[in-house]
């Protein structure tokens, strides 16, 4: 363990450019840049706004900020699971060279993930900022927090999604269609209310971490009040049982991976 | 003890079979659920047998033998990139490794940027870099091209950036996998002569190469490797000669 943090700290200036290059690469790619990653979440907003909330009967200016934060945070998870699966594939040009530890490169996925995250909350912010100004203050104070955990919940994501992949191909099609059924059961763009009128579907909703990660952003920024506890603890537990599987598969397999790529 | 050693002992490696059978998530829940008869097994390959091997101070070992024979996993193991299954492997020093010049580069990143990849990969602080740049520009001959996107480069320029950085920063064991020579006749003179200062100032040096003149020139040491073993060990001018009249 502190070996590995060692190696880690000892190659910072490699992955932390991996990091900038990948930025760069992903904002010079399309010609709007850093605007894009703005941008999109605010129209797709705009869209999804227009049509659940017509479909659901509910008032836009309400609905929107819920489908908004709801967008940026499953961005980030299905990023972690889907993208984080090329995390390390991309990095065997690397991994052939060097015996770099594995995991800066799935650490230079999450951290990917994380920044885009924190960009597209800018978004939010400034939405809040003109719907309600208070909020955003609570927002912002738990905000750092809520990265860190989001970032730590994306790294272990990463790692079991880019060691699975190295290993099964087929990794992103089947993660595709995971997380296409996790997304019908986690209140993204649903409310709460659609999920009480079954018992079941209820308790899959409270259960559901991602309702209680999804929380910590939209408690303070659309409601206006501390996320409770019970969201914290969830959140952590969801941590906790990603790290533990990210290091199982890591001490089993931090070696032999290059025989996969 | 020496301060700059390899040691290798009763080192086995195999690459497991089961990368060959490129699996997928669907075949794995097939065969779970036993609709799927589970591929031929293959056998895994013992690339290197009971190695056995100790490299000390101011050794320049050259590494010889038919193709296959586990030259190139020697080295890489070595370099610590494989994982070995049992037997002891020891380095002390720090490794520079040059197996694949052009891997890695960046092409969409203009030649300066690529320059900055390079280095912080090869464990470089970005200060050092800096430092370093206009001589690895000056060297590679890409004059005002450094600016554009290495995409727009030929092979020929891409070859020569990618030698310039690679040789630029020098380290104590040295590990080269067939790459002496690079680009047109007259820069490849500048870089046999940039690869021998290279050479001369590692502490140990482990060159892999089917040129037998370089390995004669450079080499103190020789050993001919077959079948994921030592067949000979020694003086220079008899391992290859032995090697020679075995081809023969």
């Amino acid at each position: 363990m502190k070996v590995i943090i060692r190696k880690i700290y000892q190659t910072r200036y490699f992955w932390s450019h991996l990091v900038r290059a990948e930025l760069k690469n992903k904002f010079r790619r399309s010609k709007l840049g850093i605007l894009w990653t703005f941008m999109n979440p605010l129209l797709l907003t705009a869209l999804m706004s227009t049509v659940f909330g017509t479909v659901f009967n509910m008032s836009f200016a309400d609905y929107a900020p819920y489908v908004l934060s709801g967008l940026i945070v499953w961005e980030l998870i299905s990023s972690s699971f889907i993208g984080g699966g090329y995390s390390i594939m991309t990095g065997e040009q690397y991994i052939r060279q060097f015996n770099h530890p594995v995991i800066i490169y799935t650490l230079r996925s999450a951290l990917v993930f994380t920044i885009t995250f924190v960009i597209a909350m800018l978004s939010l912010g400034f939405w809040m900022l003109i719907v309600s100004p208070a909020n955003v203050i609570l927002g912002l104070i738990t905000l750092p927090l809520t990265t860190l955990l989001y970032f730590c919940l994306s790294w272990a994501i990463t790692t079991i999604a880019g060691f699975t992949n190295a290993k099964y191909r087929d990794y992103p099609q089947v993660m595709a269609l995971v997380i296409q059924a996790v997304w019908y059961v986690s209140p993204v763009f649903f409310k709460k209310d659609m999920f009480t009128t079954n018992p079941t579907l209820e308790a899959l909703f409270n259960l559901n971490p991602i309702t209680h990660i999804l929380n910590l952003i939209r408690d303070p920024f659309l409601n206006g009040v501390m996320p409770t506890i019970t969201d914290y603890l969830y959140t952590l537990g969801t941590i906790l049982v990603f790290s533990l599987w990210a290091g199982s598969i890591y001490k089993k397999n931090s070696r032999k991976v290059i025989f996969y790529l | 003890m020496d301060k700059y050693y390899v040691q290798m002992e009763n080192v086995n490696l195999y690459y497991p079979s089961h990368i060959y059978n490129a699996t997928t998530l669907k075949q794995e829940v097939f065969s779970l659920l036993k609709l799927q008869k589970k591929k031929e097994k293959l056998d895994d390959v013992h690339a290197l047998k009971d190695f056995n091997l100790y490299i000390r101070e101011g050794e320049k070992v050259g590494v010889i033998g038919h193709n296959g024979a586990g030259k190139s996993t020697l080295l890489k193991t070595i370099a610590g990139i494989y994982p070995i299954k049992s037997g002891m492997l020891e380095v002390k020093g720090e490794i520079r490794s040059l197996f694949d010049l052009a891997l890695g580069f960046d092409l969409e990143s203009t030649g300066r940027e690529n320059i900055m990849y390079r280095g912080l990969l090869l464990g470089e602080t970005p200060k050092r870099i800096k430092e370093q740049e206009q001589k690895i520009i000056d060297f590679a001959e890409l004059g005002e091209f450094i600016d554009y996107p290495i995409r727009s480069y030929s092979s020929g320029m891409l070859i020569r950036l990618a030698f310039a950085i690679s040789t630029s920063i020098d380290g104590e064991i040295l590990l080269l996998d067939e790459v002496i020579g690079a680009g047109d006749a007259s820069f490849a003179v500048k870089a046999k002569e940039r690869m021998m200062g290279l050479m001369g100032k590692a502490k140990i040096l482990v060159l892999v190469s089917h040129d037998l003149n370089t390995i004669e020139e450079v080499c103190n040491r020789v050993i001919l490797v077959k079948g994921g073993n030592i067949l000979m060990d020694g003086e220079p001018q008899e391992v290859i000669d032995y090697y020679k009249n075995s081809v023969r």
